[in-house]
């Protein structure tokens, strides 16, 4: 090959990887709507409208972050804004009905999410039941024990200016949330994409007896993923609190949905096998900046929940169209 | 090179009420490729699932050398020196080359993957294997079948496996593929390794085996050294004679009818 020929090659190569890169999609729709959203709304770009958004987002994408493991290996977890709000409201309850420390109630809240995880998982993948159904389940009866535990009506969070001050202040301009979920999305993303849990995850959404017959403890991997998913989405819920002063009943109710699409938009295949950590927290993005935007445009608030179906709806299809293209092209 | 030896002695397997396998006696030795043939439902592939550790034999046991050997998963199978290569549940199509050859072994320092060293690994093998693929760095779905089937093969080289099982490598491959296959399993034999293959197409057994197992349903019909014998021979053995064949043309009909 000539000196020319292996650079074009190179330089195609180079685009060609730009554009099959998963997070691709994601990208177009964050510019598609920040054009649309500079057109509408002067004051879009402003500095503190963008903190702003990326704090609101924050528990979705670190809720994401951790449903993205469940989803690559394979399986859902439609509980997960019903363990993010019994996080919420375990903790405050802990801390203030029970006057229980700060710490000790923060890591027994945890220990919780962690083994409702466990159970997601271990019902799900050892007895053999869907988990979208097993996980449907949770929802409600999640959502259930956090009224009973709250008696249905917000609770005051202890006071602790180290702990609001830690999940809920800000620093160089830059709100607490954001740095959180950089730093748990980073874990998240360098666990899944160079460990070999990660590896596991994607062999086993991507083929299941394959990974089963290479060895991989299919069961264990997979319980293992609704664990660090609820643990994460229990923290998010505690970290809430942190800033709000107060735990809500009702928090994270619908929350599942936002997660979802934050990671279909992500470019995740919602039947495993596929998906980042970076494109579902572009993914979180995208909804939060659609949001943002009805907001400001000042529509009726119920329009981010048509917008949120809309977009969940178009990025599975997108996907699935942009897969059976790939497929067509390869062979 | 000392030779070693992988035993199955008294093999029973029942599914229902299909006796899959009846009292099956195998052997395979390093450095030699042993042919199983016979016709659908025989029971080959249960015999290289029961050696794999993908089955549990009813009765029976597998013997390595002399000592039995307790296989109850696919990786005691592994960790006793026997891979298998499967027809198409070896390999995760949205995974890359390397990541598959490496799959369930992957290679790792302070716990993390190391990706470049398993490219430049995969690379290793798959040139020595001569397996053509132009990057280790490819989704496995975008390969042909035959290049599918030679990183399956690849994978089982790397384990360092005494005894390599292959289940039809070259169903559904074209010529120039399948040729491909049984030269890497011959190249396999020739650097001591023991193989056992499936296979429908006579003429690859004559051509690449030393030994052919003849099964029968679920029972070890005969056993001929490739050099010994003759196609006709074979055919006879695979079919059964004459009214063999007539009662088991009877037998099928109303098992289809039953279907
Ligand atoms: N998992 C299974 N469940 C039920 N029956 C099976 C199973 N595996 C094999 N069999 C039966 O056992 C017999 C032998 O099958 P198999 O070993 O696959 O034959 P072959 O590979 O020689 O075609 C067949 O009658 C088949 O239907
Ligand atoms: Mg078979």
């Amino acid at each position: 090959m000539s000196g020319k020929a292996k650079r074009l090659d190179k330089h195609e190569s180079r685009i060609g990887r730009i554009l099959r890169a998963e997070e691709f999609g994601v990208v177009v729709a964050i510019v598609g709507v920040v054009i649309v959203a500079m057109s509408l709304t002067p004051n879009f770009a402003v500095g503190t409208n963008i903190n702003t958004i990326l704090q609101q987002i924050s528990y979705v994408a670190i809720c994401a972050a951790g449903m993205s493991l469940v989803v690559i290996c394979g399986e859902i977890d439609l509980s997960i804004g019903s363990i993010y709000g019994l996080g919420a409201v375990m903790y405050t309850w802990l801390s203030v009905k029970m006057d229980w420390p700060i710490l000790p109630s923060i890591v027994v809240t945890l220990l919780l999410g962690v083994f409702l995880g466990w159970l997601n998982g271990y019902v799900s993948v050892r007895l053999n039941i869907p988990s979208f159904v097993v996980t449907l389940a949770g929802l409600g009866a999640l959502r259930g024990a956090t009224l009973l535990i709250s008696g249905g009506v917000p609770i005051y969070a202890k006071e602790s200016k180290t702990f609001s001050g830690l999940v809920g202040g800000s620093f160089l301009g830059i709100s607490a949330q954001v740095y959180w979920m950089i730093a748990l999305c980073t874990i998240v993303g360098v666990v899944l994409a160079k460990s070999k849990f990660g590896s596991d995850l994607y062999a086993i959404g991507g083929n299941k007896v394959a990974a089963q017959n290479a060895g991989i403890n299919v069961a264990k991997v997979k319980i293992q993923s609704f664990m660090l998913s609820s643990f994460l989405a229990t923290w998010a819920g505690i970290m809430l609190v942190g800033w709000l002063g107060s735990s809500n009943p009702l928090t994270g109710q619908g929350q599942e949905l936002l997660i979802v699409g934050a990671i279909a938009v992500g470019g995740a295949s919602l039947f495993g096998g596929s998906g980042t950590i970076l494109g579902a927290t572009l993914g979180a993005i995208v909804g939060g900046l659609i949001t943002n935007v009805l907001v400001l445009v000042g529509v009726n608030g119920n329009w981010t929940f048509v917008a949120n179906g809309l977009l969940i709806l178009a990025a599975v299809v997108i996907n699935t169209l942009v897969a059976q293209k790939r497929k067509t092209l390869r062979t | 090179m000392t030779t070693t030896t992988l035993k199955a002695e008294g093999l029973a397997k029942r599914y229902g009420g299909v006796q899959a396998l009846n009292s099956v006696d195998f052997e395979c030795n390093s450095g030699e490729v042993v042919a199983l043939m016979g016709d659908n439902g025989a029971g080959k592939s249960t015999l290289i699932r029961i050696l794999c550790g993908a089955t549990k034999p009813d009765s029976g046991q597998i013997v390595i050398d002399g000592s039995v050997r307790v296989i109850n998963r696919p990786q005691d199978a592994v960790e006793n020196g026997i891979s298998v290569v499967y027809q198409d549940l070896a390999l995760v199509g949205s995974m890359d080359v390397a990541r598959n050859v490496f799959l369930g072994h992957e290679l790792r320092k302070f716990g993390f993957v190391r990706i470049s060293k398993m490219r430049e690994e995969a690379k290793v093998l798959l040139d020595q294997l001569k397996i053509k693929i132009s990057s280790t760095k490819l989704q496995v779905e975008s390969l042909s079948g035959g290049q599918r089937q030679c990183i399956a093969i690849a994978r089982a080289v790397r384990l360092g496996s005494d005894f390599v099982l292959l289940d039809e490598p070259t169903a559904a491959l074209g010529p120039e593929q399948q040729a491909n296959v049984l030269r890497i399993v011959t190249e396999l034999r020739d650097s001591g390794k023991g193989i056992v293959i499936i296979s429908h197409n006579i003429d690859h057994v004559l051509a690449v085996s030393d030994r052919i197992v003849v099964m029968r349903a679920g029972q070890v019909a005969g056993i001929r050294n490739t050099k010994e014998t003759t196609r006709q021979e074979i055919v006879s053995m695979i079919v059964g004679d004459q009214s063999f064949v007539k009662h088991n043309l009877q037998n099928q009909s109303t098992e289809l009818k039953g279907e």
